[in-house]
């Protein structure tokens, strides 16, 4: 009973806020490279190397607003070193993609021993965000408990967001993306350069991961650990997929996604075993992806 | 004040000594034309002539080697397809540049919306899209997405979609090859709309008829060379036929009806459903006799694929259907199995089904029959017996190749589908299923592949003949049924009903259901 309580208490639904954030900053970037056909499976090392960056930022300069600019730079730049790979030199996205997962794990754990000594880094002085309070929310009851005292980047989350509808659909720049996607030789006699709108895709992408980074390593504890993103960039893939690039949908999903780490996290507090609540979030991945694609299930085997 | 006009006015469009080679291939030899201002200019040519590369220079998706554009009495210079377009010259591709799951005014207005800063200003858009529309007499569902949309609107939207861009010279590039007559009478209205509201027209094509139901002038190109501009009236479909190929040419299959035999394949009440669970055939029932042609009719989409393809066993037939051949029932057998029954089969699309681009032209050549006829020691491919083979039919069929070994996807379309067409009729097939034979394929080729069916059927096989082109169907048939809304019609025997009556049942019009007498 007690489980049951506790999803739909406000200790939990103040968690999904918050965790869902990572995942909805990547996906409002990410929408624009599925608008515009660009599949990236590296989004993994994107977020992973951009929260090591950032808190290595924080450490050095005791700010965590540079320390965010050092992830969101440190995802840009692998954005473009991805972008350079599959889009100029003809390298195949996916094995290029996994050569960056795992060069990701591998460059944070090995960095985070050469510089921090350790493969666990917190409290090494990093600076973390400052929770925002907000006077309107906080004389709301429930409502206070679950938004009030967020940080910075949990807020930008929904701004982002709304921000990347409405280019989406209001802007040249939205229709032109959407219709390279589409149907790129069409976009390109309509004289929307694929390759420039691409790589915009493809560096707005980067950035928000780098947020998304930036959120991992910085919200609460400044703090890193090997693999810290843990497929979280995987799950903002998976998200904009079934999304289908609209950030709201996006959203909508990230909420999901966020929502399962948060139970896992409460339910794991009540004494739930964590091997079964770690489980969730992933298996929520599979469920969605199973249930949005039931559809195709009944074609297969037809032509 | 009048010298400017006749000066302004007389050729729109110019091109001098338009040369373009690749390698030893002269793509464009020293092309030299000129269009009228005002008309609708047909060019024609087989495949390979160059009229595709001569239309890639004129809207600047190929850059000339050497050779001028004169535009409006001015020498312009592209730089890219973006100053083409910027110049009034407009292209409608034979692939229609649309984007799915985008409504019909979003694929008009994108890369050149109307804004209002960053935004899109929609309203000012469709303002404009509306005027167009309107001004030319379109009537198009605006807020549609396209996808669901007849092939004939998708082209009235590019149609639309080159007027916005304010383009004053439209190129079509083969613009009747997707439509049904009616849909080429329709575009034939909006073509002649277009030149009485002042614009010029560029059409390339390589079916004779429509040349002179259309054109104020027909230039025709020959291996890369300017043969000469005509007067239609100075010209008939012979002599046009003659001037594109370099010498006599057949234009008529010369059919001899035959008498046919024994009932090779036998259907009776044939159902298919679709992925999306929409019926595509409804109890379709006919046969085919030894040493006949049945010719499937039919606009695009109404079921003639099902049909060839169920039969092979590529798609599934719904309960209580039959198919029988030589008295065995085959339904819901595998491919594998038809072609070991010397069941052939040549697909639509030669490109992705029919062949296998990136490999080599024996492999090609044994595809399939790899397994039903041998080329086979007991595990390992005789490369002696393939390569025998393979030299047969590229011998047989006049395909040009440089070596058996080079890749399918070097050679030109014409001469892949004679390779296909080569390897189906040389493996003593009994049932030849057969969909667009001769499709985007020159006047040559396809003189050769209708000999080589006729020579086919004669022999004894039946052949079910499935194809768009209308005029094929009733050269080659014995027989022609049209395919409406997944149902058959009889459309009579050879030399029956003529054109229009079979263009009137294609689009649904008023016949007779097609019953087997049994």
């Amino acid at each position: 009973m007690e489980l049951l309580r506790v999803m739909f208490s406000t200790v939990t639904l103040n968690a999904t806020f918050r965790m869902s954030a990572p995942l909805i900053l990547g996906i409002a970037g990410y929408c624009f490279c599925r608008k515009a056909g660009i599949m990236n499976i590296a989004l993994e090392s994107f977020m992973l190397i951009a929260a090591f960056f950032a808190l290595l930022g924080s450490y050095l300069t005791k700010n965590y607003m540079i320390g965010t600019l050092f992830g969101v730079i440190a995802a840009v730049v692998l954005a473009a070193l991805y972008g350079l790979f599959t889009f100029h030199l003809g390298a195949n996205g996916l094995i290029t993609g996994v050569g960056f997962n795992l060069s990701g794990w591998g460059l944070t754990t090995m960095l985070l021993v050469m510089i921090f000594h350790t493969r666990g880094a917190t409290n090494v002085g990093a600076v973390s965000y400052d929770t925002i309070d907000i006077p309107v929310i906080n004389s709301i009851p429930f409502i206070k408990d679950i938004f009030n005292n967020q940080t910075l980047l949990v807020w930008l989350a929904p701004i982002l967001t709304i921000i990347a509808y409405i280019v989406m659909y209001k802007t040249t720049f939205g229709i032109r993306i959407r219709a390279l996607g589409l149907n790129p030789e069409a976009a390109e006699t309509a004289g929307v350069s694929v390759v420039k709108y691409r790589w915009i895709a493809m560096l707005v992408s980067g950035a928000t991961m780098g947020l998304a980074g930036a959120f991992l390593s910085l919200n609460s504890l400044a703090m890193f650990t090997e693999n810290m993103s843990g497929g979280r960039g995987f799950m903002v893939m998976a998200s904009t997929m079934v999304a289908d690039g609209n950030p709201l949908k996006g959203m909508l999903f990230g909420l999901i996604f966020g929502y399962c780490q948060a139970l896992a996290l409460t339910w794991s507090s009540l004494g739930v075993p964590t091997q079964f609540t770690g489980m969730l979030p992933y298996l929520a991945v599979v469920i969605i992806l199973f249930i949005t694609n039931f559809k195709n299930l009944k074609k297969f085997g037809k032509i | 004040m009048s010298e400017n006009i006749s000066n302004q006015s007389e050729y729109v469009l110019e091109t001098r000594d338009i040369c373009k080679f690749y390698g030893p291939l002269k793509a464009n030899d020293h092309i030299s034309l000129k269009v009228k201002r005002n008309t609708i200019h047909a060019i024609v040519g087989e495949n390979g002539a160059g009229k595709s590369t001569l239309m890639g220079i004129l809207t600047d998706t190929v850059k000339p080697d050497y050779g001028d554009i004169i535009l409006n009495g001015e020498k312009v210079v592209f730089r890219n397809p973006m100053d083409a377009c910027r110049h009034g010259i407009g292209m409608i591709y034979q692939e229609f540049m649309l984007a799915p799951n985008f409504s019909v005014f979003e694929n008009i207005i994108v890369g050149f919306e109307e804004t209002k800063g960053a935004f899109v200003d929609y309203k000012k858009s469709r303002e404009k899209v509306e005027k167009i529309c309107k001004d030319y007499n379109f009537n198009l569902p605006l807020d549609e997405v396209i996808n669901e949309l007849p092939v004939a609107m998708l082209q009235q939207i590019e149609i639309v979609k080159v007027l916005y861009r304010g383009a004053d010279l439209i190129i079509m590039d083969e613009p009747t090859s997707t439509l049904t007559p009616q849909g080429i009478e329709g575009l034939f209205q909006a073509m002649r709309v277009l030149k009485a509201a002042g614009k010029t027209i560029l059409f390339i094509t390589h079916k004779l008829q429509e040349v002179f139901e259309v054109s104020d002038e027909i230039t025709v190109l020959r291996l890369g060379k300017y043969v000469g501009t005509y007067d239609p009236k100075d010209l008939n479909q012979q002599k046009l036929a003659n001037l594109m190929v370099g010498r006599e040419v057949i234009l008529q299959a010369n059919k001899q009806p035959g008498e046919p035999g024994e009932p090779v394949l036998s259907v009776r009440n044939l159902s298919v459903y679709d992925q999306d669970n929409i019926q595509r055939l409804k109890n379709v029932s006919f046969d085919i006799h030894a040493g006949e042609i049945l010719g499937i009719a039919g606009v695009a989409g109404s079921g003639q694929q099902y049909l060839s393809k169920t039969i092979f066993g590529l798609s599934k037939a719904a309960e209580g259907s039959k198919i029988e051949y030589l008295g065995k029932d085959i339904t819901g057998n595998t491919p594998r199995e038809n072609r070991a029954d010397h069941i052939g089969y040549v697909p639509q699309d030669r490109m992705v089904m029919g062949c296998d681009v990136k490999t080599s032209i024996w492999e090609n050549t044994i595809m399939g029959y790899h397994r039903a006829h041998g080329f086979k020691t007991r595990w390992l491919v005789d490369h002696k017996d393939a390569n025998q083979f393979t030299e047969k039919v590229v011998d047989d069929f006049a395909v040009k190749v440089q070596s058996i070994n080079s890749n399918v996807g070097s050679l030109s379309g014409g001469n892949i589908q004679k390779l296909i067409v080569g390897r189906e009729f040389s493996q003593d097939n009994k049932l030849l299923l057969i969909e667009d034979p001769t499709r985007g394929i020159d006047v040559g080729a396809i003189e050769y592949i209708w000999g080589k069916l006729l020579e086919f059927a004669s022999q004894g096989a039946a052949v079910l003949l499935v194809s768009h082109e209308l005029n094929e169907v009733m050269e080659l048939s014995d027989r022609i049924m049209v395919m409406y809304n997944g149902e058959l019609y009889d459309g009579g025997k050879y030399g029956e009903f003529d054109e229009s009556q079979l263009g009137l049942l294609m689009t649904g019009g008023v016949a007779q259901k097609y019953e087997t007498i049994e």
